[in-house]
């Protein structure tokens, strides 16, 4: 008699992972690297240390919170691996990542960069074009969303066939 | 006795802090931490944890809701 696979502890780890790397990226990458933005860049403009400093304490909590997601992430997969009833497959594992960054940037951009505008994607662009980056970001989020659900889609439907389902 | 030690290194590790630290030890630093915490200190919060408040949401559904991606 076959068992029933679950693949949602499997899809809800990585989707969870996805959006702490989702945040680290964001955080270390356009936050630290490029300095296009920081976290309250849109209301505080870092032109002087002083708002710089401000603007790096509030980088610093939000990577608290990416770790932290990570860190409850880790725990997730680690307890989906040790389900036996859950299919352990890479590819569900890619794409559950790939749907976290993907609703991270989606999410984050909505309420972050247009409903609370917070920051911008590009602070220092000039108008129209500063709308255009945050649209992007948005694109960038459901090409990723959409991306990742193919692959789990795919990979499920071929586990589906090898065994017969 | 106990106690009295954790005291001596709390209190250690707070004189440090306040010396090191540049948001207690400098003019600019008193006007970062009146800027963090004495405005709109909680709002920001909140505004910080919002996305990532949706995202948990998101993840209780995927793991607790039916939906096509649970597999077969």
């Amino acid at each position: 008699m076959k068992t029933r696979l679950d693949s949602r502890p499997l899809i809800t780890a990585g989707f969870v992972l996805g959006v702490g790397m989702g945040a680290f990226v964001d955080g270390i990458l356009c936050h630290q690297i490029l300095q296009i933005h920081q976290m309250l860049s849109n209301i505080i403009f870092p032109d002087t240390l002083v708002k710089a400093d401000i603007n790096m304490f509030w980088d610093g909590l939000f990577d608290a919170f990416a770790w932290t997601m990570t860190l409850v992430g880790i725990v997730l997969l680690w307890k989906a691996a040790k389900n036996a009833n859950v299919p352990k497959l890479t590819q569900v594992l890619v794409g559950a990542m790939l749907v976290g960054m993907g609703m991270f940037n989606l999410i984050e951009g909505v309420i972050d960069h247009h409903i609370l505008q917070l920051h911008h994607v590009v602070q220092r662009a000039v108008s129209p074009a500063q709308l255009y980056w945050d649209l992007a970001f948005l694109a960038s989020g459901i090409v990723l969303l959409c991306a990742g659900c193919y692959v789990i889609r795919r990979s499920l439907n071929s586990e589906a066939c090898a065994s017969g389902i | 006795m106990k106690s009295n030690i954790v005291i001596l290194c709390l209190s250690l590790f707070a004189s440090a802090v306040s010396i090191a630290c540049p948001l207690c030890a400098t003019k600019a630093g008193e006007a970062v931490r009146v800027a963090i915490f004495d405005t709109h200190f909680l709002f920001n919060c909140f505004c910080l944890f919002l996305p990532f408040f949706f995202l948990i949401l998101i993840a209780f559904g995927i793991y607790y809701l039916d939906h096509p991606l649970r597999g077969a």
